[in-house]
């Protein structure tokens, strides 16, 4: 599975963390075995089996090519609409420091409920955890691989947009997205696109000047002359894309099931390890390269433009860089998060009102300038926010809180970006684990 | 006539074994039905919607085969073996350093340090009243090599005569080194307090009928304080080498580079990702076996102490 840029596992793992996660697994594996024993039946070994209705029974992992309408089960209908909202309170499932609480105190007063947090640590955890029911919420922030999943096993509820009118802010691209067309189960949350971030200090480049100095821009991240300082993210989906890129460029399929290609892109990691001395880390964008324990990193967009919260001073965040190979005609990954409401909800009126508060423009755009992490709404343009701010949410971003400078302008996501960027899908077992034998391999050094 | 031992008049036959009870309960509880889980795990199956894991409680269905490719991954000169040799070179080389460095500590304050003995044991205590990713994290800001500014080591090093730029102590040649001063900074006093209370424990009488017999402060040392001691260093090694095999948060938090990875980081990864938790599962109980092998040796050793001292 994907780790997620707000996965804390490498960033604050003590060991009671370890031990309280051992734990966890332990108890969770009995009753899981329960569960899907009754919910997934032995044969039904993924992918096309259809049903008595026609519709097909496993995962259906759409492509922005081949777009799909996921699933729609009669055992599992929405809401109806103009329903009285719960009494609370609203439970929310989430990555740990992925929404600002002031935003959900904006809603408790709103709605004058209470809200509740829980956090998990990666999206496998998630999962289990949903399925063996041992939490119990409203709101859940699954990424897009594990939608199709989800969906497919009738974990999610079809959404009732009459409760969601706010989704007109939303991009129009986002309002119909591939992976669930008709956003019939999922909300867009943030978006973010995997580029590579610099500090000018130890790596003289100007964004510019990196289509001029190398044949794809890529391939800094294999120039010697940063041997050393250079990080890869902890995420095989991520660090093989970053091998197939280095390559092919605009070329590039990121969900390939081409052996070969695997393993070209594993060779050209294990070509980093060597010559290199390359580090996987989840850290190293947002805090190490301010900290200067890197100078190159593969990095999320939202990642380095959190970089100047991390720095000890305003001459230190100018020194920040970042670029996205795929604006140049090198090819890039981008991508997004979403919310949706599980079929156990409780308060399933309160969480069709939350997801619409969340893409209010002024509290997404007030939750942004916490958790880092972009909004994929209308109102943002680089012009407008970076020049402009938000009414009413003034000093607020990360680069008005060391002054206002123009070095990390190049980490908004737009409209255009999602339509030349590569989106990583959930893949069949098989073709997965080719992925993740491949990163193994990379990562036994 | 004499009541068999333990046959306290009045008393039933299961009162003394009731004792047991809690710890047996606390095993069953927290530790067979967990390894159980983890081996059902190892012999069991993936579901096909999350590719998660599906145990087989039933030994009758146990699939073998993710134990079988495990077991030729480490047999064979494949990457994880390599992971596997590199995690033994650490954990032979920090608990060595650890012995070397915990031995004088522990002998100085269970010998030397008179009315201090509390107050050097909670000083050396202290630090660890802090989680262990604190202290690791502290050390990476003690070597950090940013060329801002450079963590302290990173400045002292650079007083030396040649060293001209920071040393980069995460990447390259120094990580190892890095990942083993972690090793050992984080598990020294769990060497060193077992290894205490053994020396403390020795009859001083004994070191005086040595020194009486004519030993130089020398012999008495290396024919009395150290064979008794022994087992105070056997206890200190095999409580910090279990846990520094499992370990996968030192290399991660002290580099991050695969040249440095550990076995743990293996099983880590495997538990995590989606479709391997047998695979994970299976190097786990590996490793136990292993490690359980490594166990047997201290035992055997204990007892057979245990039988010369009574000798």
């Amino acid at each position: 599975m994907v780790f997620h840029p707000r996965d804390p596992n490498h960033r604050r793992l003590t060991r009671r963390d370890f031990l309280r996660r051992s734990l966890a697994t332990g108890v969770a594996l009995p009753s899981t075995a329960a569960i899907l024993a009754a919910c997934a039946s032995e044969q039904g070994g993924g992918g096309g089996t259809a049903t008595d209705t026609g519709q097909p029974e496993g995962p259906l992992f759409g492509t922005p090519e081949n777009p799909v309408r996921l699933q729609t089960w009669e055992d599992v209908p929405p809401i109806a609409s103009d329903l009285e909202p719960e009494a609370g309170p609203l439970v929310i499932y989430n990555w740990e420091q992925y929404i600002w609480k002031k935003v959900l105190d904006d809603f408790s007063k709103k709605y004058d409920v209470e809200w509740r947090y829980e956090t998990f640590y990666n999206m496998e955890e998630a999962i289990q955890k949903i399925q063996t029911g041992q939490v119990e919420f409203d709101v859940f922030f699954p990424t897009i691989d594990v939608v199709p999943k989800l969906v497919a096993a009738k974990l999610l509820q079809p959404l009732n947009h009459d409760y969601i009118p706010n989704m007109k802010n939303v991009w129009p691209a986002l309002q119909d997205p591939f992976y669930d067309q008709g956003a019939q189960y999922t909300v867009p949350y943030t978006i973010y696109h995997t580029g590579i971030a610099w500090r000018t200090d130890l790596v003289p480049y100007e964004p510019e000047d990196l289509p001029t100095a190398y044949d794809n821009s890529w391939q800094i991240l294999w120039d010697t002359d940063f041997k050393g300082i250079t990080g890869v993210y902890d995420d095989y989906r991520e660090a093989l894309a970053l091998g197939m890129l280095v390559d092919l460029g605009e070329a590039t399929d990121v969900n390939t099931s081409d052996p070969a290609v695997i393993e070209a892109a594993k060779q050209r990691l294990l070509e980093l390890n060597d010559t290199m001395d390359v580090r996987y880390t989840i850290d190293g964008a947002y805090a190490g390269i301010p900290e200067g324990k890197f100078g190159l990193h593969q990095s999320w967009s939202g990642d380095i433009q959190a970089g100047p919260w991390y720095v000890g001073s305003k001459e230190e965040s100018a020194l920040l860089r970042y670029t996205w190979p795929a604006r140049d005609g090198f090819g890039g990954t981008i991508g997004n998060d979403t919310m949706a409401i599980p079929t156990s909800a409780k308060n399933p009126v309160l969480a069709h009102l939350f997801l619409n508060f969340m893409l209010d423009e002024f509290e997404g755009i007030k939750n942004w300038t916490w958790v880092g992490y972009q909004v994929p709404f209308n109102v943002v343009e680089p012009e407008t926010i970076f020049d402009e701010g938000y009414p009413g949410l003034e000093g607020w971003f990360s680069w008005e809180y060391r002054g206002r400078w123009d070095n990390l302008r190049s980490t908004i996501v737009t409209q255009e970006d999602f339509e030349i960027g590569k989106r990583a899908i959930g893949l069949p077992v098989q073709v997965d684990t080719l992925y993740q034998n491949a990163f193994a391999e990379v990562k036994a050094g | 006539m004499p009541t068999p031992t333990g046959d306290i008049v009045g008393q039933k036959r299961w009162y003394w074994p009731a004792f047991a009870a809690p710890g047996l309960a606390w095993l069953v509880l927290l530790f067979l039905t967990p390894f159980y889980a983890i081996v059902a795990t190892a012999f069991g199956r993936l579901d096909p919607i999350f590719a998660g894991p599906l145990p087989a409680w039933n030994p009758l269905e146990w699939d073998r085969g993710w134990m079988v490719q495990v077991l030729r991954e480490l047999t064979a000169p494949t990457p994880l073996r390599g992971q596997f040799l590199r995690t033994i070179v650490y954990v032979v080389t920090s608990v060595s350093l650890c012995v070397l460095i915990g031995y004088p500590v522990a002998y100085y304050i269970a010998r030397h340090a008179g009315r201090w003995k509390v107050l050097l044991l909670t000083l050396m205590i202290a630090p660890f009243w802090m989680s262990y990713l604190m202290r690791m994290l502290a050390w990476v800001n003690l070597l950090t090599n940013d060329p801002g500014s450079p963590g302290i080591v990173s400045r002292l090093f650079m007083l030396l005569p040649g060293v001209e730029e920071p040393i980069n102590w995460f990447a390259g040649r120094a990580a190892p080194i890095t990942v083993i001063l972690g090793l050992v900074y984080g598990y020294i006093p769990f060497f060193v307090l077992p290894l205490y209370a053994a020396l403390d424990r020795i009859d001083r009488s004994q070191l005086e009928a040595a020194r009486d017999m004519g030993a130089s402060p020398r012999s008495t040392f290396w024919r009395v304080t150290l064979p008794l001691s022994k087992q105070g260093i056997l206890a200190g090694s095999v409580i910090i080498t279990l846990p520094m095999f499992g370990d996968y948060y030192t290399p991660t938090l002290m580099s991050g580079s695969p040249s440095v990875t550990m076995i743990g980081n293996a099983i880590e990864s495997r538990i995590h990702q989606a479709g391997q938790a047998p695979s994970g599962a299976s190097l786990t109980f590996l490793l136990s076996v292993f490690v359980g092998v490594l166990m047997i040796y201290y035992l055997v050793s204990v007892a057979r102490a245990a039988k010369e001292a009574r000798a």
